[in-house]
């Protein structure tokens, strides 16, 4: 088995270990040189691996490369291994050539950056760890990836750590993602004692076979699949930005812009999907599971969408797209439909890092402002970049032909089709899929005012920055051409069967030995969904078209004007427009307004973020009022403390928790179900409260067969001959 | 009674330490400077090390000493290592610091070794009596080390604090003892107490004997309540032995606890039973994390921040105790595996913290660390590579420990929650973790930065920082030296 | 009452009233002689348990040596009864209700504990304290010293003037 699968995480780290450590002495040029190499190497071994195993790769379980035993202890065994099947090497192909582009472009937007090599060691460094995640055959090595890219992004956010904003915009980010992490570790260690093993292979094969150590009831009448599967989804929120974790990702646009589109876009941000889609088979075991995954993915597509459409920072409106976006594909995964989930990851990564270039690219125009309220006309003097975001945003409004519209029908006809819910959740699926619809529209609607506001109509800069703008250099546009290419063409991979029988589905049947069966969709439905959804999304741009083609229009800007204007404008001509106005544009932008202040703000960032704060400093203080530095305080909290120990052993303590099991006239009691260890205790039961102890001894359980119905009272006195302390438990009973 | 040359070779390494600590203070005494007090001191450690090693090479079985005074076995003898490698690294870290600070004395080389002898008669100790002197040896060197630093006024208070504290804790020890020896009818031997303690467990006052004993136990790991003297002891130390206590004298305590615990308490009746001590420890643990991890969030004081940090790990380390009175397999060689891990990474976190500060510019303040990423980018990506792991994040030897302590716990389903609270508790660390870790990279400096340079220091950094990070990328080899194995491929 | 339990109670309540009296007396002298009687009180009783050995000890080491050397600095240094006692905090309230939470907890412990009691054989130990602390107790004995040591270090460490200071 090939061994060069390991330089592939290999070069960028090596390379970013470089370049933290020598990178100050080196001139700019080497600096890129070495970076862009590096990453681009990366690209050529996997596409080189890829290609030469082709046929291996889609029939079997894939290439392992085993780089050594990583760590073993007891029963653990742990080996530092990487393995290519036919998903990791699809992901590892799209992270190394996007990320290879974003390095290129990287070169071009940071001309004029102090830290340059800093900045370029840690993009090897997350382009290394998301390799290591992808590549990763265990759940530790995909951790310590996971844990990897979690660091880059930190240290990439707050890359401009003048401003006190991205500082802690960044350590927001970071410690959002811990929460996840907990899910992550948790579901890990419940994994591990279920199965005994981390490996990613055998944890598949034992959940494909049903294995009972998998479906064996853990807590609350749920299998141990559905409580791994659910923590570690809850990895996936924090990594994937899914309600309700997803707060960092709007605020993590702090950091450059290259950065957001190789990070918060393309690679870092999926991971969670693809940690859904690989362990897929556990999924499929805890129907519950999926469904609070797809559940979770469909609320949080809608929710994003409505916020997205009342922002007006160029990269804000981004964010909440690629929140959105997100949600789409864990609707895809959540629904069994891995492989529309997949597909969804790898048209987004192309569209969504060209609108970030983009984006990119406007704000160097625009001396660094990303306000779209001060942009309008741009197309004129940005030819290539508007040229490529047309491409892209028809990609993400999922305009026929381009290639959003195929992974985004491939997600809602799944999700109409599914069964994996089973008879019972059979609703959730076509419910998710009209909800999907709906974020469409949405996502049609504001993608749309975004490319309205900043590439038509007039321009509404002021003079200094209008005389500046260019267009940018090569370095910049080239990658962004690229980008606008794939975003073009990346549908063909998954063209619906209904289009094309023979060409149908690549991606699906490429990845059906790695993923597993997939939902059945008919032929009339794919149609169905493809008509309703190119209908939705020309709908969008048609809706958006007519409040802001050109800036701002009248009924755009009618509602944006103050509130004593209304009633003069209903009386105004264009009473369709008012029409909208008040059942359309003034409910969404309210909804958005609240979703977003309510929500966002207070709800998440006072009590959430804000409230732990709160209490974390109060706890803080109290703690340090004790810590007063007096020998005689510290002396009485010992005496304290070992008076409270003295007390806990001393205490009379008990099974509390009483069980009574009825048949007919006989009453079992049992106490051994009992957290407290119940040895050397010594019970008297009392059946029928007549204050005579029917059975005493050291048995904690005991039966009664009563001679008639009614009530009667149950006292169990429980003794601890150690202590001579007892104490006593009553109950009612009733025997029919 | 005779005592074997075998059993003189094989507490070779403790002899070593206490025999070079004594010859060190003659020297002192003798030669001119203090530089050859220090060679000998350090040449001692190293000697002892080899000798840790041809005992570790030498056999696999363990071997009780003095009719079960002590014991070596590998457990014990991985301890060792890990207490010398402690003694060396404060050696080194406290000359140059105490030469910058002008308090050097030739007595501190000895009372180090004197620490570390007393630590490693603790990790052997399987009777009573030795785990009492043990840690008396131990515990007075600390007192002495945290006053030498004259002219800092809080070095004699938390000298103080600590000694009054310590006496009390002692005395718990010693009645705890005296309980135990009269309820089992005369046993003081770890072995002895397993076998009677079954029928001893029916007297309350050989339960608060136990009790007694692990609040002795527990105030030298400073697990609360019983912790209240760790931040103003630490704080007042000079800043190289505040390291040794955090790493050196935790690891002996914990050492020592596992022996207690792991032969003289293990009857399940007594760990499990009735309010027993798997159960009070659980509880122990969860309030020393939390209340370790709380108090560490608004301190302004490095010093102090990392004496509360430590206290937290304190809670951690508990939870591989509980696991272990859960009868976990696997859990004793976490527990191991960790201490490792936490007694490097604390080595390295104060010797950065004695490396930045100067006889007039102590920069214990978190915003006295602004910019250090601008000037010395070495030590900052040092110090913020130790600070994850101190936080637990992969690939951090920290991590390693965390992970296997937690994995061995979440094998008990009872444990579950106690897991999930460390989990979230190393969360909330994370948070004043990375204040620091801010203040070096993304704050500008408000002082120039002037450390004074060191070679020892630099080598102490150096090789915690390669170890934390070998720790996390290959934990295998420490991993299989801690569950005792001879690892040949060396 | 047999005269040795009689004995027994009088040694008992000198410990424990001399104990209390250390950290009560305001006047650091009547602390020492507090400190006295608990330590006398302590060694009728060893007397009563006929542990000889022990109990000449604690009067040649305690008293003969400890106390009286704390007597004589008490009585050398000059104006040690002016002296501003920093920490006024005798804090007699907390310290009852502590006393009481502790102190009820083990009487608790003593008085449900089954004792069990054995009439001691009295024959002087002093022989077998000997041969144990040089044979079977060696080791630990031997370990003292190290412990003994390092006091005497730490004792002229904290009390020596700092050379370097001026």
């Amino acid at each position: 088995m090939p061994s060069e699968l390991r330089m592939i995480p290999l070069l960028p780290l090596l390379s970013a270990a470089y370049l933290i450590l020598f990178g100050r002495r080196h001139s700019r040029e080497s600096v890129h040189r070495i970076a862009c190499l590096a990453v681009g190497a990366a690209f050529l071994v996997s596409a080189d691996v890829f290609f030469f195993w082709f046929p291996i790769l889609y029939q079997s379980n894939g290439l392992t490369d085993l780089v050594g035993t990583w760590l073993a202890s007891g029963d653990l065994q742990v080996d530092l291994a990487l393995r290519m099947d036919a998903l990791s090497g699809l992901m590892c192909l799209m992270v190394t050539f996007v990320g290879t582009l974003i390095h290129i472009y990287s070169t071009g937007y940071l001309a004029h950056e102090q830290d340059y090599a800093r900045f370029f060691a840690y993009l090897n460094l997350f382009c290394g760890a998301m390799l290591l995640l992808v590549l990763g055959d265990s759940l530790p090595v995909m951790f310590v990836g996971w844990e990897g890219v979690g660091l880059c992004s930190y240290l990439l956010i707050g890359f401009w750590y003048g401003e006190a904003a991205n500082a802690s915009a960044g350590k927001k980010a970071f410690i959002t993602n811990r929460v996840g992490d907990l899910g992550f570790l948790i579901g890990m260690f419940l994994l591990f004692r279920a199965v005994g093993t981390l490996d990613i292979p055998v944890l598949v094969d034992t959940a494909r076979a049903g294995s009972p150590s998998l479906t064996a009831a853990l807590w609350w009448g749920q299998p141990v699949a559905f409580w791994a599967a659910l923590f570690l989804f809850m990895g996936a929120v924090g990594k994937s930005a899914q309600i309700p974790l997803y707060v960092w990702l709007p605020d993590a646009m702090a950091g450059p812009t290259p950065v957001s589109a190789l990070i918060h876009a393309a690679t870092m941000v999926t991971a969670g999907v693809y940690m859904v889609a690989r362990l897929g088979a556990l999924y499929l075991l805890a129907p519950v599971a999926l469904a609070i995954v797809a559940g979770v993915g469909a609320l949080t597509a809608l929710f994003a969408a409505v916020i997205a459409l009342g922002q007006n920072d160029f990269k804000k409106v981004l964010a909440y797209s690629t929140i959105s976006q997100l949600g789409f594909m864990f609707v895809g995964v959540g629904t069994g439909n891995f492989a529309g989930g997949i597909f969804h990851l790898f048209t987004h990564a192309f569209f969504k890092a060209g609108l970030f270039l983009c984006a990119g690219s406007v704000m160097h125009a625009m001396a660094g402002s990303g306000d779209i309220t001060r942009m309008g006309g741009l197309a004129q003097k940005l030819p290539f970049t508007t040229w490529v975001f047309r491409v892209c945003w028809l990609a993400i409004c999922g305009v026929p032909i381009f290639s959003g519209f195929f992974s985004k029908d491939a997600i809602v006809a799944g999700a109409f089709a599914t069964e994996v819910f089973g008879p019972r959740l059979h609703w959730v699926g076509p419910t998710l899929g009209a909800g999907l619809l709906v974020a469409a529209l949405g996502t049609a609607f504001y993608m749309s005012r975004l490319y309205c506001l900043v590439f038509t109509g007039e321009c509404r800069a002021d003079l200094d920055t209008r005389a500046h703008l260019h267009e940018s250099p090569f370095a910049m546009v080239g990658p962004l051409l690229v980008l606008g290419l794939g975003a073009l063409l990346a549908g063909v991979m998954g063209l619906p069967p209904a289009l094309s029988r023979s060409h149908g589905d690549l991606i699906g049947r490429w990845l059906a030995t790695a993923l597993g069966r997939q939902p059945e969709v008919s032929r009339a439905l794919q149609w169905r969904v493809m008509a309703t959804s190119a209908l939705i999304a020309l709908a969008g741009i048609g809706l958006a078209w007519r409040f802001f083609g050109g800036g701002v229009r009248e009924p755009a800007r009618r509602f944006t004007a103050a509130w004593p204007h209304f009633t003069a404008a209903v009386r105004g001509k264009f009473f369709i427009d008012e029409i909208y106005d008040w059942l359309v544009v003034r409910p969404l932008r309210g909804l958005s307004r609240v979703f977003f202040l309510v929500v966002d703000r207070i709800l998440i960032d006072k009590l959430l973020v804000g409230g732990w704060t709160v209490l974390v400093d109060t706890a803080g203080r109290l703690l340090r009022l004790v810590q007063v530095g007096d020998v005689q305080r510290y002396l009485a909290i010992f005496a304290i403390g070992l008076a409270a120990l003295v007390y806990v052993m001393a205490r009379p303590v008990a099974p509390s928790e009483v069980k009574v099991r009825i048949e007919g006239r006989s009453a079992t009691v049992d106490l051994t179900e009992g957290k407290a260890a119940v040895d050397k205790l010594e019970y008297g039961f009392d059946f029928d409260g007549d204050g005579r102890e029917d059975r005493v001894g050291a048995a904690a359980n005991a039966n009664w067969l009563y001679p008639r119905p009614g009530h009667y009272q149950l006292r169990i006195r429980i003794k601890d001959p150690r202590w001579n302390t007892s104490r006593t438990i009553a109950r009612t009973i009733d025997i029919p | 009674m005779t005592i074997a040359a075998a059993q003189i070779v094989a507490l070779s390494p403790l002899l070593m330490i206490t025999g070079v600590g004594c010859l060190a203070l003659l020297l002192d005494t003798m030669a001119k400077g203090r530089a050859p007090a220090l060679w000998l001191a350090q040449l001692g450690c190293v000697a002892a090390l080899l000798a840790v090693a041809n005992q570790w090479m030498g056999s696999g079985s363990s071997q009780p000493i003095w009719s079960g005074m002590l014991i070596v076995d590998r457990m014990a003898l991985f301890l060792d290592g890990v207490l010398i490698i402690a003694a060396l690294a404060t050696l080194l870290v406290a000359a140059p610091f105490m030469r910058e600070h002008e308090f050097e004395h030739g007595e501190h080389y000895a009372l180090v070794l004197f620490a570390t002898a007393g630590g490693m008669t603790v990790v052997h100790a399987t009777h009573l009596l030795s785990l009492l002197i043990g840690i008396e040896t131990m515990s007075l060197a600390a007192y002495l080390l945290v006053a030498s630093w004259r002219r800092q006024p809080a070095g004699a208070e938390g000298a103080l604090k600590y000694l009054l504290l310590g006496a009390f804790a002692a005395g718990f020890l010693v009645y705890g003892t005296a309980l135990v020896y009269g309820t089992t009818g005369g046993e003081m031997s770890y072995a002895g107490i397993a076998a009677r303690a079954a029928r001893a467990a029916d007297n309350p006052l050989f339960i608060m004997g136990a009790y007694f004993l692990l609040t002795g136990m527990l105030f030298k790991i400073a697990a609360v309540p019983f912790h209240m003297w760790a931040p103003d002891a630490y704080e007042g130390a000079p800043t190289p032995v505040t390291g040794l206590m955090a790493s050196g004298i935790k690891v002996a305590a914990v050492g020592g606890l596992v022996r207690l615990l792991g032969s003289a308490f293990a009857n399940p009746g007594l760990a499990l039973g009735h309010a027993g001590w798997v159960r009070v420890l659980g509880g122990i643990a969860f309030a020393t994390m939390t209340w370790g991890n709380l108090a560490a969030l608004r301190q302004e004081n490095v010093k102090r921040m990392l004496a509360y940090s430590s206290i937290a790990h304190a809670g951690y380390l508990m939870i591989g105790l509980v696991a272990l009175g859960q009868k976990v397999d696997g859990a004793q060689p976490a527990l191991l595996v960790y201490l490792a891990a936490y007694a490097a990474t604390t080595l390295g976190v104060f010797t950065v913290v004695a490396w930045v500060g100067r006889r007039d510019d102590e920069r214990l303040l978190i915003r006295d660390w602004a910019g250090m990423a601008r000037t010395r980018p070495a030590v900052a990506l040092a110090m913020t590579v130790l600070l994850l792991s101190l936080a637990g994040v992969p690939p951090t030897g920290g991590f390693f420990g965390k992970f296997y302590v937690f994995r061995a716990a979440m094998q008990s389903p009872d444990l579950a929650w106690l897991v999930v609270a460390a989990v979230l508790n190393s969360l909330v660390s994370v948070y004043y973790y990375l204040r620091i870790v801010v203040a070096m990279y993304f704050r500008d400096p408000v002082r120039p930065w002037q450390p004074f340079p060191s070679v020892g220091m630099a080598i102490v950094l150096f090789v915690t920082v390669v170890v934390v990070l070998a720790l996390g990328v290959v934990p295998r080899p420490v991993v299989e030296l801690a569950a005792g194995g001879l690892v040949t491929h060396w | 009452m047999p005269t040795n339990l009689v004995v027994f109670y009088l040694f008992a309540l000198a410990a424990v009233v001399g104990a209390a009296g250390v950290p009560m007396s305001k006047n650091i002298f009547w602390s020492a002689m507090g400190l006295l009687s608990a330590l006398v009180g302590v060694a009728g009783l060893y007397v009563l348990l006929s542990a000889d050995f022990l109990a000449v000890t604690q009067l040649l080491v305690y008293i003969g040596g400890v106390l009286v050397l704390i007597i004589f600095a008490v009585m050398l240094t000059s104006q040690i009864k002016e002296i501003e006692v920093s920490n006024q905090n005798v804090g007699l309230v907390s310290g009852a209700i502590l006393f009481a939470l502790t102190g009820t907890l083990l009487c608790f412990v003593a008085i449900w504990a089954p004792w069990k009691v054995v009439l001691l054989q009295s024959h002087e130990t002093t022989t077998d304290i000997g041969n144990g602390l040089l044979g079977a107790w060696l080791l630990p004995f031997e370990v003292t010293s190290v412990v003994l040591l390092a006091t005497l270090i730490g004792a002229i460490v904290v009390a020596r003037k700092e050379i370097k200071e001026d």
